[in-house]
């Protein structure tokens, strides 16, 4: 069984997140016998503003067990030349991208770091001092160690769109509130009323806004087509034939990390929602383990 | 089942939540998260009723716990009478469920909070200030009087036993736009006069309000209520008259 483990920091009161997955079946077990040094590693690096504040493993699959323990501060940064005067919560100086054993990457935005990590040097180029790229590479060696997974949409079958359906707005709300998706059943793909699919390709000027992931409320097959209902409206109804419109089940694969490299560090701040990747310099130097 | 205040999960902002929490029915009761201090302890075991408020667009609603759907936001205030400690139900039914079937706790005199969960008597959403620290009690034993109708001369009942409960949070409304707002409410005995003032006009199904009686509490106070709403209901067994009431002026 595979947990889904999130770790809360606090920076002067404001806090963000790290998400990673771990194929353990206990979650209590798995946050309560962590090692002091996998969470040193994951904080002492940071600006000493910043500290962990609790751990949440949550059981991704039946029967959706969670635990919660609050650390409140028994790991904390321990970098003494942070330089923040404020919270960092929503910006960083470096963006790291995990590598799993497939290939799979992902991109983990390190917050809560002292501004001192990343400097320009003369020659007007951003770099990172050498004690910021050993702690990295401590923490992901942790990673590593305790089988620390990242999260892949896998590609299941595709069920081509006849046309989506949304209904004529009515006096019946609940009518109007749904639209009718009718799928190819030979393709393979076989929705589960209550299971999430993934919707591709919807012309959005004729269905603005419509979900990318969406619940399965009712599901009918017929013959070779199938119907199924998902929340979406439009007032006064539409009946469209989407031609590039396909469907999928979301189905996610879980794969350990094996290696990292820093995709982007900057001396200004990055990062989302608020700063911006597009501009910042991409890291010339990738690191393995 | 209760988690008395303990921290059940982390989050960022607050909201109500309908939660299934029997296993051998789809009866939902509604919850909310509200924030608690630092120092408070957290569940001691796993359990299947932590937030779904992340999981909502990728995840498989489970069969017990909170729904995806509807989730309001909510300030975060916690709600009165504020539990402090304690844990009513076992790590069975935090894990599995409960059942419909199981018996319900004892509750704290006028509250429907579980003995098996520690009260704290103290309003922490403002509303009447009266008691020890300068918090008020949310349930108290006091005597009003009545004045029919609000503003008389003077007063048609006098020293009415009644049980008063602090209920600002929950009575906040957007009267009179077909409901009725509150700050407190009063239960006497079903035999005492107590009227309110709203009408409905014909052929219409909002709640035109008018001002009902006045009520001072306590008896020969200078604190001034206006009966918003009269119902009848049943505590712990006994009919009693349930007067909802909006302060007019601090006594």
């Amino acid at each position: 069984m595979t947990i889904k483990l999130t770790f809360f920091y606090n920076q002067y009161k404001q806090g963000f997140s790290e998400t990673y997955y771990q194929n353990v079946t206990n979650p209590a077990l798995a946050i309560n016998t962590m090692s002091p040094q996998l969470l040193t590693s994951m904080t002492s690096f940071r600006s000493n503003a910043t500290l962990l504040y609790a751990i949440r493993g949550q059981q991704i699959e039946s029967p959706f067990r969670s635990y919660t323990k609050l650390i409140r501060g028994a790991y904390q940064g321990g970098s003494v030349s942070g330089g923040d005067e404020g919270p960092d919560v929503v910006g960083t100086t470096a963006v790291l991208q995990l590598v799993s054993e497939e290939a799979t990457k992902r991109r983990l935005f390190l917050r809560g770091l002292p501004d001192q990590y990343v400097i320009r040097d003369a020659f007007g180029n951003d770099v990172f001092i050498g004690t910021f790229k050993t702690a990295v590479q401590k923490m992901v060696a942790q990673f590593i160690g305790n089988g620390f997974a990242i999260r892949k949409q896998t590609r299941p079958p595709i069920g081509g769109l006849a046309y989506a359906r949304v209904p004529l707005l009515s006096s019946d709300p609940a009518n109007a509130r749904f639209t009718r998706v009718i799928y190819d059943v030979t393709a393979g793909f076989t929705p589960i009323v209550g299971g999430k699919v993934v919707f591709k390709g919807m012309p959005s000027g004729s269905l603005p806004n419509f979900p990318r992931v969406a619940t399965v409320v009712t599901n009918v097959v017929v013959g070779a087509v199938g119907t199924l209902t998902v929340l979406y409206g439009l007032p006064g109804g539409l009946t469209v034939n989407p031609t590039k419109m396909v469907v999928s089940n979301l189905v996610f694969a879980y794969e350990v990390i094996t290696e990292f490299t820093f995709e982007r560090f900057s001396a200004h701040k990055t990062g989302s929602p608020f700063g911006r990747l597009a501009g910042r310099k991409r890291a010339v130097l990738s690191v393995s383990r | 089942m209760s988690p008395c205040g303990r921290v059940v999960d982390v989050l960022r902002q607050c909201y109500t939540a309908d939660v299934r929490f029997f296993h051998d029915s789809d009866a939902l009761r509604e919850i909310v998260w509200y924030f608690v201090s630092d120092d408070r302890q957290p569940m001691p075991f796993e359990h299947a009723f932590g937030s779904r408020i992340y999981d909502r667009e990728e995840e498989v609603q489970p069969p017990i716990g909170e729904r995806f759907e509807p989730v309001p936001w909510r300030g975060g205030q916690a709600p009165c009478p504020e539990t402090g400690g304690g844990l009513c139900g076992t790590e069975a039914q935090w894990q599995f469920g409960a059942s419909i079937d199981d018996p319900l706790p004892e509750v704290h005199p006028g509250t429907n909070v579980g003995k098996c969960c520690e009260i704290s008597l103290l309003c922490c959403e403002g509303g009447l200030a009266i008691g020890r620290l300068g918090f008020g009690a949310c349930h108290m034993e006091s005597t009003c009087d009545i004045y029919s109708p609000f503003g008389a001369v003077s007063p048609s009942a006098v020293n009415v036993p009644i049980q008063f409960v602090s209920d600002l949070v929950t009575g906040r409304g957007s009267s009179p736009n077909n409901t009725v707002a509150w700050t407190h409410y009063i239960d006497v005995a079903a035999a005492v006069t107590i009227l309110d003032g709203c009408v409905r006009t014909a052929s219409l199904n909002t709640i035109d309000y008018l001002d009902g009686d006045e009520v001072r509490i306590p008896t020969g106070g200078a604190a001034r209520y206006v009966v918003v709403w009269v119902t009848l209901c049943d505590v712990e067994g006994t009919t009693v008259k349930r007067a909802y009431l909006m302060r007019h002026a601090a006594g």
